[in-house]
């Protein structure tokens, strides 16, 4: 029976709908298939990303990688495997690893086991094996296995191989460089202690074993604090430990001193210690070190040093005072041997020039005034030689003319040239420069210098002065020359011309007088000026040269001149009638140079007291005054520098200072307390005017 | 070598349940100790041919091999289009009349009570969402798109297959029936093509070994020993036939005129990933085939498809309508014992070559 038209109809209608609507969803379903595929192609890339990354992690690790199924065929590795077994890649691909192995046991030392152990895990398939592998060569090679599961199911097994040769050779040369340093600690003196970062012991060497009285094995794990009691010697208190500090602040710790170690026993011994924390390569700190040694030896020797340095101490103290009271000694005898010859220089010098007194007579004094202008140089040299020996001469360093230095100390000796009619050359164009240098002491060597000529030089001879100026390093010196045409003297004899006391022939000291001081005290001088003092003689009987070298000195630095009294005569010169007040409680010498100031015609008042003096000044003050004042500075009520500072303030009077203390301290004393000279006893007459002069004028 | 055999899946249902089915619905639970012992001795007479599968005969199928899964649902009426089939009876197929569409059952219920009597492999036959499209009527559902409906179709059927994979179906065949049909009715073929693509989107969800468990069963309809389209040149439709992503076909022939002429059609147009089995029994054939004819017959066919492709089967179902009782239980058996007879000759027989 054919169906109904309608039927039919109805049936396509429907049908071709569907397709329609099945056409809809098969384009949405492409779509979606489209959207897939994209995604999957996405997928894909990432995938083949990942499988790339982690191909090339499995190519970049150190170990070797061989992967086999159950059955042991290669289903892959890694360049490392073969690299590492020495065998050709095309080999190992798709190759059964027992044949690989059969390739490979060459190398091992044991191959026949080496070969067992792989059938025997293949056999027994076990989780996980582990083997260490040593080759012919030497070389250690870590072997792991482990099964291989995907979606947790076995696939096959991974099988990696490491070289831990090195690491075995690093681990032997750590295990060596371990015993070599518990040798090397346990042979060394001193005990060495370590902790790790709790602070409990990990090591003790023998020497740490006895001094603590434990055993390493007995303190191993123990607290320091337990094994290693520490006291303060001073205190006897517990004293910190070092290598706690090191521990907890990373640092090393010095030495410390004076701790006591009390042992297990009981027994004590002084020790030094220091700690140091261990660190590991990163710098972290993983435990303490702590050296410390038995100082009680030591100890007892530093005491007895101790004990000489101390008595050393006392013995230089007592040297010093010794040596301060021979200086003072000196001193007190340089006032009181200069003192009496005060009042003798005083009236031999006044008689000098008396007209009354007979010619023979007149003489006989001359003779008394030079020899006690002998002994007061004889004293003054004594002290020079004691300063220069003892580094104590002390210089005023001024801007002087070395040429008006030259011309005084000639005027001082013109009696003596004058004396023996000797001829005097005089060359000092070159050298009329100003050089830093101390004027009296420069003064002083010239005048020995010409007087050393003139003594050894004949009668009619002559004596030449010359002086140039040469570059010396960054500066300039001067060199003067004084030659004469003397007696000369062999070579040997100049090497002692500068040594005190030693003077080039005794039969010439007999001869010519003196200590032969003069050129020692100048050779001091002219060094202590950064110069020096040379001679030179072409032998006896044709005559000497000394030379003077002395640096010219900084004269920036060098004081203005202070116009000191120099030894110069102020001849023809005269001043004006003063009124003196003269304070001096040495009778004799007060009445000489009463009398010889009166002879200057000066109006004197003479006191010998401090009270007296002040009193007679006040008293003359409101009367017809006092110009000036002359006074000792050692008197029986008091300083002489006190009353001067008392007059100086109290009325404006200036003074002139005389002392037995010749020293610079005392000069510089006396400048401070107002006098405005100070001169030495004895007095010399042409000296004191002088000085009374240039008071007058400065006033 | 031996070359595989399976059934198309109906078994005519036993007297006692067809005598039954005509006095009551089918989904009437009285009936469930009926369809077990027919499904108990369907089994044990499938085991006794030896067919190396085998299925529960269809002996739940009600009322059919198509309409099984949407009986008794309230959004359905009767009055679906008609089948016309030569004899000159027709079946009429059931029509939706409201969203949203599913099914009332799924076969693998059917899967599961044939388990429990065997543990032979066991296919399951699912009908086709071809076929079941033709539920929506030509004036459409009033607030149910055709859309939605083809939607809702897709998932039905792919939850039905996949539970039947899930259940250890040894394959799930998809009858297509209306292929042929499709072509009778639209010759232009876009009918067909349409068919085409809908089961390739059913298809589309299952992965690659998945659909190497699914085959596609064509045929020109049977029942009754007739047919609704086998006048339908098989040119016309296997070109198309084989463009559906499924593993297994399985391809009425014995009943055909020139049956060369079809095998080299099949020749031309499987791939290389298809598994063939060629129908070598008429199933509306009264007469009980030798195996000998069978032997000749698959001798035949392994002349144009290779041997590793080559499966043998039914032309179709021995009843796919339950109240068709046009052929017994016992010729069904018999022809199908001819069939695993004849399959194993032949298999012999090239073998031996």
């Amino acid at each position: 029976m054919e169906p109904k038209e309608d039927e039919e109809s109805l049936l396509r209608s429907a049908a071709m709908q569907n397709a329609s609507a099945i056409r809809a969803a098969r384009m949405s379903a492409e779509r979606d298939l489209i959207k897939a595929k994209e995604d999957l192609e996405l997928k894909t890339r990432e995938l083949a990303y990942l499988l790339a990354t982690m191909r090339a992690t499995f190519e970049s690790t150190t170990d070797g990688i061989l992967v086999t199924d159950a059955a042991g065929h290669v289903t892959d590795h890694n360049e490392k495997f073969v690299q590492l077994w020495g065998l050709p890649g095309a080999i190992v691909d798709r190759s059964q690893h027992t044949s690989i192995a059969s390739l490979a046991k060459k190398r091992i030392k044991d191959p026949r086991k080496f070969l067992a152990r792989i059938r025997e895990i293949y056999e027994s398939w076990p989780p996980e094996t582990f083997d260490l592998l040593e080759f012919e060569d030497g070389s250690v090679y870590e072997r792991h296995s482990r099964i291989q599961k995907v979606h947790k199911m076995p696939v096959g097994r991974v099988w990696t191989v490491r070289d831990i040769t090195e690491s075995k050779r690093a681990e032997r040369a750590l295990r060596e460089q371990a015993e070599w340093f518990s040798v090397t600690l346990g042979s060394i003196g001193d005990a060495v202690v370590t902790v790790n970062t709790e602070c409990r012991v990990t090591y003790m060497n023998p020497v740490a074993e006895t001094y603590t009285g434990w055993s390493a094995a007995a303190a191993a794990g123990k607290p320091l604090a337990e094994v290693m009691v520490i006291v303060s010697e001073a205190t006897r208190q517990a004293a910190p430990n070092p290598i706690d500090i090191a521990l907890s602040e990373g640092r090393i710790v010095e030495l410390a001193n004076h701790t006591t170690l009390v042992s297990r026993d009981g027994s004590e011994r002084p020790i030094e210690d220091s700690a140091a924390p261990i660190k590991d390569p990163s710098g972290k700190t993983i435990g303490a070190v702590m050296v410390f040694h038995d100082v009680g030896e030591r100890r007892t020797k530093e005491r007895a040093l101790a004990r000489l340095y101390e008595a050393e101490q006392h013995a230089r103290g007592a040297a010093e005072l010794a040596n301060k009271a021979k200086d003072d000694f000196l001193a007190a005898l340089s006032h009181e041997l200069r003192t009496p010859l005060t009042p003798a220089l005083g009236i031999l010098s006044s008689l000098s020039g008396d007209g009354s007194i007979p010619e023979a007579l007149a003489a006989d004094l001359e003779i008394v005034r030079r020899n006690v202008e002998v002994e007061a140089r004889l004293i003054d040299d004594l002290l020079d030689v004691t300063r220069i020996r003892s580094g104590k001469l002390e210089l005023h360093i001024e801007r002087v003319r070395l040429a008006a230095l030259v011309d005084e100390a000639i005027g001082i000796c013109q009696v003596d040239l004058d004396a023996k009619h000797l001829s005097m050359e005089r060359d000092l164009g070159a050298a009329d420069i100003e050089i830093a240098a101390d004027r009296l002491r420069i003064t002083q060597v010239l005048w020995n210098l010409l007087k050393n000529s003139i003594k050894f030089t004949p009668e009619r001879g002559t004596i030449s002065v010359r002086a140039l100026v040469e570059s010396h390093g960054d500066g300039k010196r001067i060199i003067l020359e004084v030659q004469d045409t003397g007696m000369g003297m062999e070579p040997g004899d100049v090497e002692r011309l500068f040594k005190a006391f030693e003077q080039g022939d005794r039969h010439v000291t007999r001869q010519f007088g003196g200590l032969g001081l003069g050129l020692a005290i100048s050779s001091g001088i002219a060094e202590s000026h950064g110069g020096s003092i040379t001679a030179f003689s072409g032998g006896r009987g044709k005559g000497s040269t000394f030379t003077l070298t002395l640096p010219c000195g900084d004269l920036r630095a060098a004081a203005a001149p202070d116009g000191r009294a120099t030894y110069a005569p102020a001849r023809g010169e005269r001043t004006r009638r003063l009124r003196i007040l003269l304070v001096e409680d040495h009778a004799d010498t007060a009445n000489i140079l009463a009398r010889l100031l009166g002879r200057m015609g000066h109006e004197v008042i003479s006191v010998s007291t401090v009270a007296d003096a002040l009193h007679a000044a006040g008293k003359e003050a409101a009367g017809a005054g006092i110009d000036m004042v002359i006074s000792d500075v050692g008197l029986p009520d008091g300083s002489g520098l006190d009353l001067m500072r008392e007059l100086s303030s109290v009325h404006g009077l200036r003074g002139i200072a005389l002392s037995g203390f010749g020293r610079d301290s005392d000069v510089e004393k006396s400048h401070a307390s107002g006098f405005s000279r100070h001169l030495t006893k004895p007095i010399n007459v042409v000296v004191l005017r002088r000085a009374i002069l240039e008071l007058t004028l400065d006033k | 070598m031996t070359i595989p055999t399976e059934p198309i899946g109906s078994i005519p249902r036993t007297p006692a349940l067809i005598e039954a089915l005509l006095a009551t619905d089918g989904a009437d639970p009285k009936l469930d100790p009926l369809y077990d012992e027919a499904i108990r001795d369907t089994i044990e007479r499938f085991e006794e041919t030896e067919s190396p599968v085998i299925t529960d005969g269809e002996q739940r199928k009600y009322h059919n091999f198509g309409t099984y899964c949407v009986h008794g649902l309230e959004n359905t009426s009767p009055e679906g289009f008609m089948l016309p089939f030569v004899a000159g009876h027709t079946r009429r197929w059931p029509r939706l009349t409201a969203g949203p569409f599913r099914y009332k059952r799924y076969a693998d219920s059917f899967l599961s009570a044939a388990q429990q009597y065997s543990r032979m492999p066991v296919k399951q036959a699912v009908i086709s969402p071809s076929a079941l499209s033709l539920m929506y009527p030509a004036n459409g559902v009033p607030g149910y798109s055709r859309e939605e409906f083809i939607n809702d179709l897709l998932n039905e059927h792919e939850k039905e297959v996949r539970l039947c994979l899930e259940k250890g179906a040894h394959c799930v065949q998809v009858d297509f029936t209306e292929g042929r049909l499709a072509v009778k009715i639209d010759p232009t073929g876009n009918l067909l093509n349409s068919f085409i693509d809908l089961n390739n989107l059913a298809l589309a969800r299952f992965s690659k070994d998945q659909r190497r468990r699914i085959g596609i069963h064509t045929c020109p309809g049977g029942d009754r020993d007739s047919t609704h389209s086998a006048d339908v040149d098989y040119a016309e439709l296997l070109p198309m036939l084989f463009e559906l992503q499924a593993g297994n076909f399985y391809i009425a022939l014995a009943g055909e005129r020139d049956r060369v002429r079809v095998l080299k059609i099949i020749r031309k147009y499987m791939k290389p990933e298809h598994q063939v089995f060629v129908g070598v029994i008429s199933t509306i054939d009264p007469r009980i085939e030798t195996p000998e004819e069978v032997r000749d017959r698959v001798i035949e066919a392994s002349k144009y498809i290779p041997m590793d492709q080559l499966g043998t089967t039914d032309d179709c179902g021995y009843a796919p309508f339950s109240d068709d009782t046009s052929t017994t239980r016992d010729t069904a058996f018999a022809k199908i014992r001819s069939r695993i007879l004849g399959t194993r000759l032949a298999a012999a027989v090239i073998g031996g070559k």
